[in-house]
């Protein structure tokens, strides 16, 4: 058998790779395309925070931090509606107060107990059996979530002031997305570690912008990109010895790169836009106010 | 569809890497004839060697030349351990040997701390026991019941190779111990605390500039009390180690008129004393000389 596959542990990592792979840009298509591609970022450090807490009372990582993205992504969500023009300014604060508290909580735990490297870069000795099967079920639900309210969703994405007009239930899927995207940040972290976890919702949707041309193209080809850098990235990073964390962002960074030349490369071919410069409205024939 | 063709494109891409990379996969030359044992670092895996002979294949973790107490395995590492049917370590310097050996919890791998008990000393957790013959002795008979248990076809040959190598080590043990008999003076003086159990089973003391872990940077306090007692003590020779920076161990010397001299504590052998044909107890030899000339002049 594959060396790099002959070891349990590993068979997990890959599996549990694989499964982040697709449900990271899944969920980061709609963050992406909302302007949150920073939200991943903040509940990484919120994460952080968790972790660091978690370690004190001697709770376990993935729960800790779970139960921490989850209370800064409602939280995230509850003033994001309230201040909807400082989104960014809101989402630094959480942002700060997340690392804020992660600093404290390292500072107050002296006997150490976890592994700081590993919560902040990833290990990939570290996925257990549970976490896989846990891993697997939020899978599960993030597909079963885009699958059932994919109508709903996409209206939300480009217009949300539109949507709830139209009498779509916009705080519960919004509370929806936050939660996914928190449990998303927080099961992760085994893989590429809490400060790389974001990248895994960014950079494949990045590149599916620049060669997709419809908004379900985007999400298609964004799971498609992140299968892709997370399957090179695991691989190089087990064969020339380096941490997978970074190789796979860096192989998503590649990605990016390469996806942009194809990309204006098209772009150039393509009649004049007309009011709206982004190329899904077209195809999904949908009025976009920009 | 024009995103089709990148799409088949990447796809294609992928096949192929694919198959270079399962390609890669066949190599593992391992014997299947002989007992898999890993050992965490070089110590270790000398006497896991000499008690095996040619019964066992050594893989040993922690590169040549490289710290155990910073080292930290890779996937890779894991993966090689995880061949092991047998895995030794010293306990202690091998933090993570704990978490490798769940993260492998399939493998039924038999872990074997040859240190295990031997650790405390003046209060303190102490995991240099390899370096005091008296506690290596112990650790290459822990090694050698682990290693009967495991193959049961070859306990004969272990047990009589293991006996020829404690007698080597008894051997070591008695130079010291005439050494530390008839020496002049109790003290010497290392950079990194790697010397106590060897000072304290031989009746030596130990001053030392680091504490017991080899990074823990000494304060201008504790080395203003280390460079007033040298000169008290009157000690000619302030030991570094080979694998930590000499810097401090060289300062201490200039300030007291004090020479330099190597302790190897043993966590390593590099590819250039592997090329002369050291070992562990060729080192130790070399050791106890250098402790000898330290506590005559």
């Amino acid at each position: 058998m594959l060396e790099m596959l002959e070891m349990e542990f590993m068979q997990r990592a890959w599996l549990a790779g694989l499964i982040m792979a697709v449900i990271c840009p899944l969920i980061g298509s709609f963050l992406v395309l909302r302007r949150q591609s920073l939200i991943g970022d903040g509940l990484g450090h919120i994460a952080f925070a968790g972790v660091a807490g978690g370690a004190l009372w001697g709770a376990s990582p993935v729960l800790s931090a779970a139960a921490a993205t989850i209370l800064g992504a409602l939280a995230i969500e509850k003033v994001r509606t309230k201040l909807s023009d400082a989104a960014d300014m809101v989402l630094a604060i959480f942002f700060y107060s997340g690392m804020g508290l992660a600093v404290i909580f390292t500072g107050l735990n002296k006997d150490g107990g976890f592994n700081l490297g590993s919560i902040l870069f990833g290990s990939l000795m570290m996925v257990s059996s549970k976490d896989l099967l846990i891993v697997a079920a939020l899978g599960l639900c993030t597909v079963l979530f885009v699958v059932l309210f994919y109508r709903p969703l996409q209206y939300l994405t480009f217009d949300e002031k539109s949507a709830k007009v139209a009498g779509l239930p916009v705080e519960r899927l919004n509370l929806l997305l936050a939660l996914l995207t928190a449990l998303t940040v927080a099961l992760s972290m085994r893989i590429v570690g809490l400060l790389l976890v974001s990248a895994m919702m960014v950079i494949p949707v990045a590149c599916a912008l620049q060669t997709a041309r419809s908004f379900r193209g985007t999400i298609m080809q964004s799971m498609l990109y992140g299968l892709v850098t997370v399957f090179f990235g695991l691989t190089i990073s087990y064969y020339v010895n380096l941490a997978p964390g970074g190789t796979i962002v860096l192989t998503g960074t590649l990605f990016f790169l390469l996806s942009c030349l194809v990309g204006t490369g098209r772009k150039a071919q393509q009649p004049a836009p007309g009011h709206c410069h982004c190329h899904i409205c077209e195809e999904e024939g949908k009025e976009h106010a920009s | 569809m024009k995103y089709s063709m990148t799409m088949k494109a990447l796809l294609l891409f992928l096949l192929i890497i694919m198959n270079i990379v399962a390609g890669c996969g066949g190599k593992q030359g391992a014997d299947k004839s002989k007992l898999q044992v890993a050992a965490s670092f070089y110590p270790m895996a000398e006497f896991v060697q000499a008690v095996g002979g040619t019964n066992v294949q050594v893989t040993t973790l922690v590169p040549d030349g490289a710290e155990p107490h910073d080292w930290e395995p890779s996937p890779k590492d894991l993966t090689r351990l995880g061949r092991a049917q047998v895995f030794v370590y010293n306990g202690l310097v091998e933090p993570w040997a704990e978490q490798a050996l769940e993260a492998l919890s399939e493998r039924k791998i038999i872990p074997v701390e040859a240190g295990r008990a031997l650790f405390a000393r003046g209060g303190k957790q102490d995991p240099h026991v390899w370096v005091s013959p008296k506690k290596a002795i112990v650790e290459v008979q822990r090694i050698t019941e682990a290693l009967c248990e495991a193959d049961a076809k070859h306990v004969d040959e272990y047990k009589a190779n293991s006996r020829t190598y404690i007698a080597k080590l008894e051997q070591l043990d008695k130079q010291l111990t005439e050494v530390a008999q008839k020496a002049p003076k109790r003290v010497f003086v290392t950079a990194h605390a790697a010397f106590g159990h060897l000072a304290e089973d031989y009746g030596l003391r130990q001053l030392s500039v680091a504490g017991i872990s080899a990074e823990a940077e000494p304060t201008p306090g504790d080395l203003q009390r280390l460079i007033t007692t040298v000169k008290r003590e009157k000690v000619r020779y302030v030991f570094f180690e080979t694998l930590t920076d000499p810097k401090i161990a060289k300062l201490v010397a200039q300030e007291t008129g004090a020479q330099t001299a190597v302790l190897d504590p043993l966590e390593g052998l590099d590819e250039e004393g592997r090329k002369q044909g050291l070992n562990y107890l060729k080192i130790m030899e070399q050791n106890i000389v250098n402790l000898q000339k330290a506590l005559n002049e």
